[in-house]
């Protein structure tokens, strides 16, 4: 096993967790609308969008158009132009790895690639494209266990999702422990805009315009922050 | 039960799936056209991840609501526990697992639906 197969296997067992126990839920969910374990294959693996896929099996129940699909996962699933937005940097010069790496751009991944420290021996390249490969794996698992046999499962299981929050609770106060002073701001513009936004609109409209709001404070605190980022310790 | 047929369902399947690319695609698309050696643009793309993740951790709790205890109780001492826990050990495995574990026991046992 190579050292960044091993760097990418440690650093994504949160995600594996998360999305072994919540693809088996989609899995059986699909398996019980009348979806056999092969449209769990397709679906986790040629969309690959966790709450997505759970709008898409209320759409296939319903019935929807496609234009009505269309629009719906526009909705759900805008916030990811925000990932792309910042990966920009990340993913360069990943040659022909780099159509993959946006395919696979889950908020899992988006916050595994944000945060992650590799270590100067570990070819960069090849750890991050296997830390995408190996989350998506363990989605297309997780749903297609829960096709097949996810009805057998007699463990309850309600709250294993919890895992997902904790992994972006553990990734968040990372960044705040190593950014000291004002190096902390980001953290605090986006938890405040996402903190406001969900308390102006509700759980469902909330996340589009914290993010908007959270770029235009960043752009608004730039003067501030940046007299900073000149120091050895900036990224 | 199914209402869409094999053809119809998978024709849905695939817009999703086309949308889903495109949205993650698009930002790439705009930034060959930007001059992306502008000042506000370098500043910008160090200090957005951050400021995402944390937008993306109220996304995580965005279901809490104060109406009763086991709409907030579990979502805020398992979060509560995580932080405690990663402050103490640092250990991210240990954080993520003993937060989940305990989260799980409250809402199945203490305060369940």
């Amino acid at each position: 096993m190579s050292k960044e197969t091993r760097f990418a296997l440690k650093h994504t067992v949160p995600v594996l967790v998360g999305y072994l126990f919540l693809g088996i839920a989609f899995g059986l969910m699909l398996q019980n609308a009348g979806y056999h374990f092969l449209w769990a294959l397709l679906i986790s693996t040629v969309v690959y969008a966790g709450s997505m896929q759970f709008v898409l099996l209320s759409m296939l129940i319903a019935g929807v158009d496609p234009a009505t699909a269309a629009a719906m996962t526009l909705s759900v699933n805008s916030r990811h132009f925000f990932y792309g937005l910042s990966c920009i940097d990340i993913f360069r010069n990943m040659g022909k790895r780099a159509g993959y790496m946006i395919f696979s751009l889950t908020d899992e991944t988006f916050a595994l690639l944000a945060t992650v420290k590799i270590p100067d021996q570990l070819d960069r390249k090849k750890t991050i494209f296997r830390i995408a490969l190996f989350n998506h794996l363990y989605w297309i698992l997780g749903s297609v266990t829960g096709a097949i046999g996810g009805d057998v499962l007699t463990l309850n299981l309600t709250g294993i999702d919890f895992a997902m929050t904790a992994l972006f609770v553990v990734l968040f106060m990372e960044q705040i422990i190593s950014a000291p002073g004002k190096r902390r701001i980001p953290a605090v513009i986006g938890l405040g805009s996402g903190i406001v936004m969900l308390i102006l609109l509700g759980p469902d409209r909330f996340i589009l315009p914290s993010l908007v709001l959270a770029v235009g404070l960043l752009i608004v605190t730039r003067p501030v922050i940046q007299k900073t980022r000149k120091e050895p310790a900036a990224r | 039960m199914r209402t869409l047929t094999s053809s119809e369902s998978l024709i849905i399947i695939m817009v999703v799936a086309a949308m889903t690319f495109f949205i993650r695609l698009l930002p790439f698309l705009i930034a060959g056209k930007m001059n992306r050696s502008a000042a506000i643009w370098q500043s910008i793309s160090l200090m957005l991840p951050t400021a995402i993740l944390g937008v993306l951790l109220i996304y995580a709790i965005r279901t809490i609501e104060f109406a009763n205890l086991h709409g907030f109780m579990p979502q805020i001492l398992g979060v509560a526990i995580v932080m405690l826990l990663h402050r103490w050990k640092r250990n991210t495995l240990i954080s993520i697992g003993v937060g989940t574990i305990c989260y799980m026991l409250m809402v199945q046992f203490i305060w369940p639906a």
